[in-house]
């Protein structure tokens, strides 16, 4: 059920909120073994669903089940982030995005379960446990945003929220086949997601239709002032889609690509092409940088980030008679073996003697990378690309951590850019293994890309 | 540039993370960075660096007093405090 069908039948008293939660808590309990939540919440939604009495039209989440992924704040409740750091941590206020969900009427049904401090791109990474795939066990759902796909994906919520750096939104959804959003960077408060990499990090939509993620992302986005990053969305006139000018990147040819992907992206171009947008080649010679500039910006500012996770204010205390070893023995214990990793790269980058050839090199290419797709944006009104190189992977089939990191090719540039995205489920491999196609945009053409979108889910 | 691993463990240390007995992360760390050096041999000299999307402009708010979180909040979810602060091992002496 999406939830545009959920709130036809929400309002004609077909189901009650308290049904509607019931039917969601069923599924989690028939499919527990998923391991999509680390925090379920299920008695505390069926009670929040009982004082759901009348119909609010105003409310444009009225009743409606949605999964919070834990990183992203609610006062009173958990706040683990898939890390054994913050185990028993609860959050002393709420996230501005779910004071959004809040006022819209949504009910919360848990905090899922994630890579930790959204650093994976597999699901594999928590202290919870792996996530599976609900469509196949034997699959990652993607990541870091596992859970918050999985949930979906398992019919235990009608829609999630999710937190997209390097894709974690978008590649989740493909992997899950459902629709992501990485929204326009500082249109959606960051207050109350816990920092990964603070210039590039924002909380996104997932859903099982366009409609149902552009809902959602209408209900989460607004100017905070508690959010320095913050900036109000602009909104833009849709073009006729005669009009609409999409880009495919010549270098997609060079890549690693699944030739059943890359032949839905063929199909992919014939639809939106059928339905009047014209094609244009475009080129993006700095592609190939965009891992290694955001495997060094992204450790980078994550090694600052996490830099407060000491054992002394919150989380994890590993004692010692000495500070210095009780930070180590608190940090060592609490971090598992990625957040290490990407710790230890960007204090490296950053530290003197190498601050120049890695950190400072590294903002170069992301400001050439920009620069490119500002460029290409300018000319063309999208870019389409698939979501992912590879359909969703078997558990621990993947051991290398740059063979993980290539998983996200083509879902960083956007973060690095700060530009919007939307991955849109368009067909199966062989194997029955969702696949997604992607279309980028300049800042704030989220409308666009969201009709764009829909021609591609019809 | 070779990356040497006593600077990782120096690094380790800036960090407050231990790594001496773990081989395995020691030998990924290495690999990472000098795969991670293929940005040094581009010129990037007409780039300026990039710290942040252009839509974004830090904002400052105006320097007026507004509330917080209570202390006693505050210390609600620390492993040791006296109630006022937090407690630490001694650090001078």
């Amino acid at each position: 059920m999406t939830i545009k069908e959920a709130r036809v039948r929400l309002k004609k008293m077909e189901i009650s909120p308290l049904e509607l939660v019931k039917v969601c808590k069923a599924q989690f309990e028939e499919k527990h073994d998923i391991n999509a939540f680390i925090t379920p919440m299920y008695d505390e939604a069926l009670k929040d669903a009982e004082k759901l009495i009348n119909f609010d039209d105003y409310k444009p989440l009225w009743g409606i089940p949605i999964a919070i992924k834990d990183n992203i704040a609610i006062k009173g409740v958990r706040l683990t982030c898939g890390s054994k750091i913050l185990a028993s941590y609860k959050s002393l206020f709420d996230a501005t995005v779910i004071e959004n969900l809040k006022k819209a009427g949504a009910i919360v049904v848990g905090k899922t379960n994630m890579d930790e401090f959204a650093m994976g791109s597999s699901g594999e990474y928590s202290a919870f446990g792996s996530t599976k795939n609900p469509l196949d066990r034997s699959l990652v759902p993607g990541g870091s945003s596992s859970g918050s796909a999985a949930s979906v994906a398992a019919g235990m919520a009608l829609g999630s929220l999710g937190s997209d750096t390097g894709g974690s939104v978008r590649q989740p959804a493909a992997f899950c086949g459902l629709v992501g959003i990485r929204p326009t960077y500082g249109t959606v408060s960051r207050y109350g997601l816990v920092a990964f990499a603070s210039s590039v990090d924002q909380i996104g939509p997932i859903g099982t239709s366009v409609e149902d993620a552009a809902l959602l992302l209408n209900v989460i986005r607004s100017y905070d002032k508690n959010d320095s990053t913050s900036v109000e969305f602009l909104d833009s006139n849709v073009p006729k889609m005669n009009e609409i000018r999409i880009g495919i990147p010549v270098e997609l040819e060079e890549l690693p690509i699944q030739n059943e992907i890359k032949t839905k992206l063929e199909e992919a171009k014939k639809i939106l092409e059928q339905a009047g947008a014209k094609f244009v080649k475009i080129s993006l010679p700095s592609l190939k940088y965009s891992i290694s500039t955001y495997q060094l910006i992204t450790p980078s500012e994550c090694s600052a980030n996490l830099a407060r996770f000491d054992g002394v204010r919150y989380g994890l205390q590993v004692s010692s008679d000495n500070l210095s070893t009780q930070y180590k023995k608190t940090r060592s214990e609490g971090f598992g073996s990625e957040v290490t990793r990407r710790i230890l790269v960007g204090t490296y980058a950053l530290s003197e003697g190498f601050f120049d050839a890695f950190y400072l090199q590294a903002c170069r290419m992301r400001a050439k990378i920009s620069h490119e797709l500002y460029e290409t944006l300018s000319i063309c009104h999208a870019i389409l690309t698939p979501t992912t190189p590879t359909t969703a992977f078997t558990l621990d089939s993947v051991q290398d951590p740059l063979d993980m990191y290539a998983c996200d090719m083509l879902t960083i540039p956007q973060g690095l850019a700060g530009i919007p995205a939307i991955s849109v489920p368009f067909g199966k491999d062989t194997k029955g293994r969702p696949i997604g196609i992607q279309l980028s945009g300049p800042a704030f053409s989220e409308n666009i890309l969201i009709e764009l979108g829909k021609v591609l889910e019809e | 540039m070779k990356v040497s691993k006593i600077y990782l463990e120096k690094v380790a240390s800036l960090a407050k993370i231990e790594i001496e007995s773990n081989e395995s992360i020691q030998d990924d760390l290495v690999r990472l960075l000098e795969h991670f050096e293929e940005l040094s041999r581009v010129d990037l000299s007409f780039f300026e660096p990039m710290s942040l999307p252009p839509q974004c402009r830090l904002k400052f708010r105006s320097d007026e007093p507004q509330t917080g979180i209570k202390q006693t909040e505050a210390l609600k979810e620390a492993p040791k405090t006296n109630c006022k602060f937090y407690t630490v091992p001694k650090i001078i002496g």
